[in-house]
């Protein structure tokens, strides 16, 4: 039950309709009038004792003073963001500094020189009223803002409007199977109605108990003017209702000086009792259209039946309704004080907000980070699992004995030894042994001189250098085949793409980066019997600084 | 004044229960962030070890493959090139050895003449096993064709013991051989130095390290 009663609370709001006679405490809850008060002095025990039953309940203000001012400025053609410096300046000159004022825009002149106007607004804080904001500031209840009614009339004036032409749809859909000749009275009355909807200046009279009768005139649908008059000469329906005629009737005249004029239709829409509103009669004006409806009348038309009773005689109560159940009002203001506690209220709920924000983050922070640990602790076990496999593996690969009994340390050393000392590959001799080879029966070496130079005592053949010189004997009048000679030592070192006289040394280990060079001279007489052709064939390397060796044959 | 008051406790309040909130959350947020550090760093431990492991195993196996490719190579090395207990150190030792060897490959080649000088030995490398002992070898010679000669010290390198490295040799002719030559040759029966030169070698042997040397 009492979270029932915590929820109900949730919903519930107050409005206070501030006037000079008094004020109106409005309780509401959604759409249901929890309770509605009239009270006099900000001091009444009834009025404190109910806000203070809903402390979480906000409280609004609405001011029905006489003490208001709406004056229309026109402003130089400056930017937005000027004319805005431009309105403050000019609220802090133009109006006492204990004001509560404030400015809306209201359109921008479309000649050539493109003017702001704006509605700059003011209330007096002074007693009553102030008397009256001091009271409630210091009540436990949220102070949601003072609000001017002839301002916010602005959306009672728009739901009005959107009430009444979804109830005269909904009065054509009926009467659909009527006549024809009802068809054209209908359509001759929905034709009037548009009109009065597209009418440009709007009035609304209501007839309120804080104030009197308050009247706002709006053009295209934004307040610009709005009057207050108390009822002269007794209460009496056929008075009220005469002062209300007269009363509207100064406004019309009054507005006339603002711009006004008869064919940009005007509607008038009166909020009275219903005796009143019988004795109303149509203000015979041109382009006029006139309403009355009476509190109940319209709150049914919003929607809000239970707020107004058929009896009520005022209209405050369906406003005040109407405005705490608009989601969006128009202009909010404030008090210095009460600026400062919504602020640190509104510090309160961002610090609260933040927290609650901080802390979700947190612990979805921590729940993520917990579940990577989680998923960390499976890869743990899994890597422990693994390292005692690995583990046991490298106690297996130990235990595993050579297959020979022999000290494989001393087996290295001398395969080492051997490597480097009967390394066949390095051995110069070998390569005299292969050109050897090409020798036929009838050629020799005339002279061979190897020098092989170890480097510093190491071991290791670092620089080999020899020659040879072939010589040919030709007893039976054969010459040297020099050129049979060339192929075969092309074969012994394999031609790359350098042409001819390039040749890559690709034979036999460290062979490989010794340059060659072979020069096969011209035939010359050497002994008695014979001549020969020498062939003259030079060794060095390895060349550490080049990568290819090169063999170059020259003929001379 | 009163309100204004509540308002700026009730802000104190909150904010100081929001900053507790969330210094709860925020030490709830440290403590498992370092929950999974230290369990990261155990995986990053565990990961190294493992790769440590896995690395000594190839390690091992490749030196067992080192081994046994040295232990191939030990099996193909001629049984006159392993290290000995005496490592043939001595000049004595080596002057007969090398004088029987020459002796008998000198008879083989027909050198018309042969003049071979060998140097004292010394120690060339040591390591905990075995001792590199060289001498160098010098070798005059006459004979008949270089292909002897060639062949001759193939045949060296073959029965020394150890390791024969040639650092020097100059072979020069000295006559062409032709049918005079040839005739000659058959007339009288012996045979003729058409060549000469010289070989210079280092022979290298090898000895076990006796264990405490």
């Amino acid at each position: 039950m009492a979270k029932t009663k915590k929820n109900m609370d949730k919903n519930i709001k107050f409005s206070l309709s501030i006037g000079d006679e008094g004020a109106i405490l409005v309780c509401l809850n959604g759409m249901q009038i929890v309770k509605r008060i009239f009270v006099t002095s900000p001091t009444s025990t009834e009025f404190i004792n109910f806000l203070s039953a809903y402390p979480n309940a906000p409280l609004y203000i609405i001011v029905d003073v006489v003490e208001q001012a709406y004056i229309k400025h026109t402003l130089p053609p400056v930017s937005r963001l000027n004319v805005n410096k431009l309105v403050s300046r000019k609220l802090e000159k133009d109006f006492d500094k204990n004001d509560i004022k404030a400015a809306i825009p209201m359109d921008k002149e479309k000649g050539q020189r493109k003017e702001w106007n704006w509605l700059f607004i003011s209330v007096r804080n002074i007693p009553p009223f102030s008397d009256w904001i001091e009271s409630v500031s210091n009540l436990p209840n949220y102070f949601a803002g003072i609000y001017l009614l002839p301002v916010e009339s602005m959306n009672y004036l728009k739901d009005i409007e959107k009430a009444l032409s979804n109830s005269s749809k909904v009065e054509e859909t009926e009467q659909t199977a009527k006549t024809k000749k009802d068809k054209k009275k209908k359509n001759k009355e929905n034709k009037e109605n548009k009109k009065s909807f597209d009418s440009r200046w709007q009035i609304i009279v209501s007839h309120n108990r804080v104030g009197g009768f308050r009247q706002i005139v709006f053009k295209d649908g934004k307040v610009i003017f709005t009057r207050m008059a108390q009822p002269i000469g007794g209460q009496s329906p056929d008075i009220v209702a005469g002062n209300i005629e007269q009363e509207t009737l100064n406004t019309i005249e009054y507005i006339r000086r603002l711009g006004y004029e008869d064919n940009e239709g005007l509607k008038i829409i009166i909020i009275a009792s219903s005796d009143v509103k019988e004795a109303l009669e149509t203000i015979p004006q041109t382009g006029v259209d006139q309403k009355v409806y009476t509190p109940h009348e319209i709150a049914i038309l919003l929607g809000m039946p239970s707020v107004a009773e058929e009896s009520d005689r005022f209209g405050d109560v369906v406003m005040a309704s109407h405005f705490l159940s608009t989601k969006k009002h128009v202009l909010p203001l404030f008090t210095k004080y009460t600026e400062k506690i919504n602020s640190i209220i509104k510090y309160r709920k961002l610090v609260r907000a933040a927290s609650v924000l901080a802390s979700i983050a947190a612990l979805c922070f921590a729940g993520f980070t917990y579940y990577q640990t989680i998923n960390i602790n499976d890869g743990l076990e899994k890597s422990e699992t693994k390292k005692r496999s690995t583990q046991s593996a490298l106690t297996k690969t130990k235990s595993e004995k050579l297959e020979f009994d022999e000290d494989p340390k001393l087996i290295k050393v001398v395969s080492d030894i051997n490597n480097k000392l009967a390394k066949d590959a390095n051995e110069p001799l070998n390569f005299l042994a292969k050109i050897a080879s090409l020798k036929d029966y009838n050629t020799y070496f005339d002279e061979i001189n190897l020098q092989i130079d170890l480097f510093d005592n190491k071991l290791d053949v670092i620089t080999a250098a020899f020659s040879i010189i072939f010589f040919e004997s030709d007893q039976a009048n054969r010459t040297v085949d020099t050129v049979n000679f060339r192929k075969e030592m092309e074969k012994l070192f394999p031609e790359e793409d350098c042409g001819l006289a390039c040749f890559q040394l690709n034979w036999e280990g460290l062979l490989e980066d010794i340059e060659v060079t072979i020069e096969v001279r011209e035939k010359e007489s050497s002994y008695s019997n014979s001549d020969m052709t020498r062939v003259d064939l030079n060794m060095t390397g390895p060349q550490k600084q080049t990568r290819r060796a090169r063999q170059v044959i020259r003929r001379r | 004044m009163r309100k204004l008051a509540k308002a700026k406790k009730d802000l104190v309040k909150t904010s100081t229960i929001s900053l507790a909130i969330v210094a709860v959350f925020g030490g709830l947020v440290f403590g498992i962030l370092q929950y999974k550090h230290s369990k990261e760093d155990d995986l990053k431990k565990i990961k190294k070890d493992i790769k440590s492991i896995k690395s000594n195993i190839s390690s091992i196996k490749n030196e067992r493959k080192q081994a046994m490719l040295s232990y191939k190579t030990f099996n193909s090395i001629p049984k006159n090139k392993l290290p000995t207990d005496s490592g043939y150190e001595t000049s004595v030792e080596r002057q007969r050895i090398a004088k029987k060897i020459l002796l008998e490959l000198n008879e083989k080649y027909r050198f018309t003449a042969m003049d071979p000088k060998l140097a004292p030995p010394e120690l060339k490398e040591s390591n905990d096993l075995i001792e590199i002992i060289s001498s160098p070898l010098d070798i005059n010679f006459d004979g008949m064709s270089d292909e002897l000669v060639l062949s001759f010290v193939n045949d060296l390198r073959e029965s020394l013991p150890g390791y024969l490295k040639m650092t020097k040799l100059n072979i020069k002719r000295r006559g062409a051989i032709d049918s005079e030559t040839l005739e000659k040759i058959k007339v009288t029966s012996s045979y003729l130095p058409l060549v000469s030169g010289a070989a210079t070698f280092e022979w290298y042997t090898l000895k076990n390290k006796k264990e405490g040397k």
